[in-house]
């Protein structure tokens, strides 16, 4: 059976947070089976915690969001911008401009290897509560999907042949 | 009672306090500073999801505060 690189395996425990125990086919003994073992038996307490505690803490309408669409949205505590945080760790907030469509996408994260609800939730809390020091610490992108506000109208100003 | 709640690897730790008890209220305020001194951001949770607000020091009042360890860019 392959083994599996270690940076790899790294890249697991970071997923799963310090409190993660993953081991290796050869700490293990017992092949690749050992590691999902690991992977199914530690990190669903700790995400049952972390999203137990997010669900405690969103509205009433976020929490309706989140259980339909598997995201919810914020109003930025001093802008008043509108951002949906979205299941995920990383990568997993976008701006939304004023018509509610995808403007852009901040990342930032709590440090800790957190489970995905505590991030999430200090994502929701830091737009809400300090949002201007979370901007300041995320990293912004273009829109994945599409950058409305540059778009050209469709077949607009384009000149027959 | 209050509640601190710590957001760590494990989902959370808490920590309970009886405001009445002077012993209690004096480790959660020394709790308080150390977690804020390594860049924790402390908030008083609000009931049900709305508004919480941002705690700048110890208020034994405070039902529920969550500390958030520091953000940084992802």
């Amino acid at each position: 059976m392959a083994r599996i690189p270690s940076r790899l395996l790294d890249l697991f425990r970071r997923a799963l947070g310090s409190g993660a125990r993953v081991a290796t086919a050869r700490e293990s003994g017992r092949g690749r089976p050992a590691l999902l073992r690991a992977l199914a038996a530690v990190a669903p307490q700790a995400h049952a915690r972390g999203l137990r505690l997010l669900r405690e803490n969103l509205s009433a309408e976020q929490r309706g969001q989140h259980e339909k669409y598997g995201y919810f949205e914020v109003v930025g505590g001093q802008t008043g911008r509108q951002y949906r945080i979205k299941n995920g760790a990383q990568m997993n907030i976008e701006m939304l401009d004023t018509r509610g469509r995808p403007a852009g996408e901040l990342c930032f994260v709590p440090e800790g290897g957190l489970p995905v609800g505590d991030v999430m939730l200090a994502q929701k809390l830091a737009l809400e509560l300090f949002e201007q020091d979370a901007l300041k610490a995320a990293n912004t992108f273009p829109s994945r999907y599409h950058n409305w506000s540059l778009d050209p109208p469709p077949f607009g100003n384009q000149t027959p042949a | 009672m209050g509640v601190q709640i710590i957001m760590d690897g494990s989902g959370d730790t808490r920590h309970e306090f009886d405001s009445s008890d002077q012993e209690s209220v004096a480790r959660a305020e020394r709790r308080f500073q150390e977690l804020t001194d390594k860049g924790f951001r402390a908030v008083a949770l609000g009931r049900n999801g709305s508004d919480g607000e941002v705690l700048r020091s110890f208020d034994p009042k405070v039902e529920r505060t969550l500390f958030i360890p520091q953000l940084r860019g992802g």
